[in-house]
């Protein structure tokens, strides 16, 4: 962590919202990038990311630790993305394949076919949620296992054997 | 072997690991991903001016702020009114925070860990300095100080040597050694059978423990009234009386503390609560120190369920590793980083019921011969029957050297912790050969690229014994062994020898061993070299028997005849595809596999879902699997984590929690949905993706018994009388009666 970041994540903690926002700026591309390959489109991932801001906000006067700033933010994103995921999955059970499919075409960002994201994004659609949720906390959101399994509940062996599982399966479908 | 058929190393340790992240994370840096104005930094500048105020604990800034914080800083701010001491409190994220602290630990500890691992300048002089008992003693404070001191200046004055190899060559040290290990050794002769009584179990089930009678602290507990269970959300401990299939909450217990909560025990009328503080600095105790991470372990009165009284509380220094409740006493062990800034200033430090923290005395800290990452384990072993915490009811060691697993049967404790071999690849350094002082700065400045130290390639194994019979802390015996070890269940204690599975790494390869060490940890006999190119998922061990799965292609369960400690033979295998990561036995034929399903994808083998296997081990020359059961699509936390695993009355059944993740029975649900045409409140229930697997094992057979569907993620289940209680990521609880 650079000491201007630091500097920024203890004036956000005093209650800098310029420095807040400053602080949100390093952190967007990551933040969002988890969110739309978590929940697979980008009005979901908006919201997700807009809600842990928010979120971020309340609460980050609480944080003691500048260090821990990273996985505490990807903590709350992870809860927002858990929630959007539920209602993700009832608001599917009500569509019919046409909508579906609308859904789905809405959902992209209006690039060409062959942009990698979108074959990043089939490659984690063979991923279980939890698998895809470890792999995007470290490889997105650099997190450490140790950090992951904290988070998820699982020791840091079993998160690097998780992940190694993982990557595989997304390296040998982007290869 | 083509290709195509190329199985996936699943090696937690192989550079395979860290290219493959490397390529993942250069692909999503890649992406091309357009990033939306909606989450621009305006757009959110302009959200938190409609936002509320910040939520604020304490008026005080971050620790170890080294930055200036203006007071125009909170106050230019129109949110920055909220740091008014009587904000409300609301729902926290501490686990993040914890988890972020116990990895700046890692990754600071790390640093000159990197440096120091490879070959080059410190002298080995650590056989003069070290006991008997392996540890090295220090004289005194200033000792300590100068040594930890030393190890962070090691960076730049010798970056590369092996290992930091503590110089106290003073001949007192050895003799104080000698007279340490010489009483360790006189008491331990003295005991050779464990104090402590075994906990009752009647009407309800237990924690799956590794050691029968050793409590291993948890998220959920109960007893035949009551479920105990932690609220990530409110970060308190929330308690449930549990009737006829119903729970309904008597009280919620606070757990009063800066950090959040880890684990819990319940002892008859006591609740344990085991949790991260920062205790130190809040009450101005901490003597400047800018590493303030405590673990602090309060106990509560709950002969009234209704109203919870604390009534103890004992901290010490670090982030927790894990714990024990062994009859009256818990074990707490933990991990403190010794700060980079003020190494003189990280001598582990405890407080007895908020006495403020002090420090160890120094003759309670002693150090391994060799150092790879400067931090304490620190072992507390509590006395629940005293009626207050004190230096006489609390035993407190702390050892230098850094813990990964712990096994405990309750008379020894067992530590362990990785070192690496030399010529190691670290990661943030690469190669040995690589470039010294480019890999320097790397490690230094770019810790996003150091993961975690395990991932090197080569590892030994340091292990630490200790003894805690008769209330009491005592550092027995160290060894070091080749590899590293999968869980705690690669340990195990019988007749005084240790057995120690790892999976360890030669010329490039996986290869398995099994070592069994004496009272003294000197090595007694080894099993080495054992299923190439696979790694240990699995280990049990039951009387002179070790089950050991280990996992490339197929799964493989090696059974090794330990009788002849001098020389352990394996005496039959057999294998099944998936792979096993709990082993579990049911009777004295069979051993219950639980674990993964696995398929064969284009590149490699996959896992898909989760897979039980029954293996029958009444002929050890022999074993065969009596039957299999595949899942695809489900996901169990019991593939990680033992504690999930819930065992019925008498083993009559097994119950495991689970997640369904399938594109499949999401298009099948879909299509009920539109041919039955489900009203909104049907759908909830029509998800089915969430619930508790109950299982029977009985006579050679694997047989579902029933499925049942809950709401919401099951972390935990437990059972009362007839009753399963399934324990809710959103802390509600959803019980069943068993047909």
């Amino acid at each position: 962590m650079s000491m201007d970041e630091r500097t920024l994540i203890i004036q956000a903690a005093a209650g800098d919202a310029d420095a807040f926002c400053r602080l949100y700026g390093l952190y967007r591309p990551k933040l969002y990038r988890y969110a739309f390959y978590r929940l697979g489109n980008g009005p979901d991932a908006e919201d997700a990311v807009a809600e842990c801001v928010l979120s971020a906000w309340k609460q980050i006067g609480q944080l003691r630790e500048p260090e821990a700033f990273t996985a505490w933010l990807f903590r709350i994103l992870s809860g927002c993305c858990g929630r959007l995921i539920r209602q993700q999955i009832r608001r599917r059970d009500q569509q019919t394949e046409q909508m579906k499919e609308a859904e789905q075409q809405s959902a992209r960002p209006g690039q060409a076919d062959s942009d990698t994201w979108m074959i990043l994004q089939e490659a984690l659609d063979q991923l279980s949620d939890k698998d895809r949720e470890i792999l995007l906390l470290s490889a997105v959101g650099g997190l450490t296992s140790g950090e992951i399994g904290q988070m998820t509940g699982l020791t840091a062996g079993s998160v690097r054997s998780a992940l190694s599982r993982s990557l595989k399966k997304v390296r040998g479908y982007l290869e | 072997m083509t290709d195509k058929n190329k199985i996936i190393d699943y090696t937690d340790g192989s550079e395979d690991l860290r290219g493959d992240l490397d390529f993942i994370r250069g692909s999503f840096e890649e992406d091309g991903l357009p990033i939306p104005e909606s989450v621009s930094e305006d757009a959110v500048r302009s959200m938190l001016d409609q936002a509320g105020p910040q939520t604020r604990a304490t008026s005080e800034a971050p620790a170890g702020s080294e930055a200036p914080v203006t007071a125009d800083a909170s106050a230019r701010s129109g949110a920055g009114s909220s740091g008014s001491p009587d904000a409300p409190a609301r729902k926290r994220h501490w686990r993040a925070i914890i988890s972020v602290a116990a990895c700046a630990a890692l990754v600071i500890g790390l640093i000159p860990f990197l440096h120091s691992v490879l070959p080059g300048g410190s002298s080995d002089r650590a056989d003069m300095a070290a006991g008997e008992n392996g540890l090295v003693a220090f004289e005194s404070y200033q000792d300590l100080e100068h040594e930890l001191g030393q190890i962070m200046s090691d960076r730049e004055d010798a970056p590369y040597g092996l290992g930091h190899n503590l110089a106290l060559d003073s001949e007192a040290g050895a003799e104080k050694n000698e007279a340490i290990a010489d009483s360790d050794m006189a008491m331990s002769a003295a005991e050779s059978s464990s104090d402590y009584s075994s906990p009752d179990g009647t009407d309800h089930s237990q924690t799956y423990n590794q050691v029968e009678g050793i409590d291993e602290a948890d998220i959920v507990k109960t007893d035949d009234r009551y479920i105990y269970y932690l609220s990530t959300a409110e970060n308190n401990i929330i308690i449930a009386e549990a009737k006829k299939g119903k729970a309904k909450r008597v009280s919620t217990v606070n757990a009063s503390v800066s950090g959040y909560v880890y684990d819990l025990f319940v002892r008859g009328d006591q609740l344990i609560v085991i949790a991260w503080d920062s205790e130190g600095q809040s009450d101005g105790l901490n003597k400047g120190r800018i590493d303030t991470n405590v673990t602090a372990v309060t106990v509560y009165d709950i002969s009234d369920r209704t109203d919870p009284r604390q009534i103890n509380r004992y901290t010490q220094s670090g982030m927790y590793l894990s714990s024990r409740l062994i009859g009256d006493h818990v074990c707490l062990v933990t991990n403190q980083w010794v700060d980079s800034q003020l190494p003189e200033e990280s001598i582990p430090q405890v407080s007895y019921s908020a006495t403020g923290l002090q420090d160890l005395p120094i003759g309670d800290i002693c150090s391994f011969p060799k150092i790879t990452s400067p931090t304490f384990t620190v072992v507390g072993l509590l006395d629940l029957s005293a009626g207050t915490f004190s230096k006489d009811t609390v035993k407190t060691k702390a050892i230098l050297g850094c813990s990964d697993e712990i096994y405990c049967n309750g008379e020894n404790l067992y530590v362990t912790g990785s070192i690496p071999s030399r010529g190691a690849y670290v990661l943030g350094s690469g190669y040995e050969d690589a470039d010294s002082e480019k890999n320097a700065d790397t490690a230094d400045t770019d810790v996003e690229e150091i993961y975690l130290p395990e991932l090197s390639m080569d590892w030994k194994t340091q292990v630490l014994k200790v003894s805690l019979s008769k209330g009491k802390v005592r550092c027995q015996a160290t060894a070091i062994v080749d590899g590293s070890v999968n869980d705690q269940f690669s340990l195990d204690e019988k007749d005084g020898i240790l057995r120690i599975a790892t999976t360890s790494d030669v010329d490039g390869t996986d290869v398995n061993n099994l070592f069994l060490l004496d009272e003294k940890m000197r090595e007694l006999g080894s099993c080495r070299g054992f299923a190439r190119d696979e790694h240990i998922e699995a280990v049990r061990y039951i009387k002179d028997k070790a089950y050991v799965i280990t996992y490339e292609e197929t799964d493989p369960l090696f059974i090794i005849d330990l009788s002849d400690p001098a020389n352990p033979v394996i005496e039959g295998h057999v294998k099944i595809s998936g792979f096993s990561t709990l082993l579990v036995p049911c009777d004295q034929d069979h051993m219950l596999g639980l674990g993964f399903s696995t398929e064969t994808a284009e590149f490699g083998e996959a896992t898909d879902g989760v897979k039980l296997a029954l293996f029958d081990i009444s002929d050890p020359s022999a074993p065969a699997v009596a039957d299999s059961k595949e899942f695809p699509d489900m996901y169990s936390p019991v593939q990680y984590e033992h504690k999930a695993l819930l065992v019925g009355p008498d083993a009559s059944y097994y119950a495991i929690p689970y997640e369904r993740y399938s594109d499949d029975w999401l298009e099948d649900d879909i299509a009920i949905a539109e041919r039955e045409g489900f009203a909104e409140e049907d759908s909830a229930e029509a998800d089915g993706n969430y619930g508790i697997l109950v299982f029977r094992a009985k006579a050679g057979k694997l047989e579902t018994l029933q499925d049942l569907e809950t709401r919401g993620t099951v972390s935990r289940c437990v059972w009362i009388g007839d009753y399963i209680y399934g324990i809710c990521d959103d802390d509600t609880i959803e019980g069943f009666r068993l047909k």
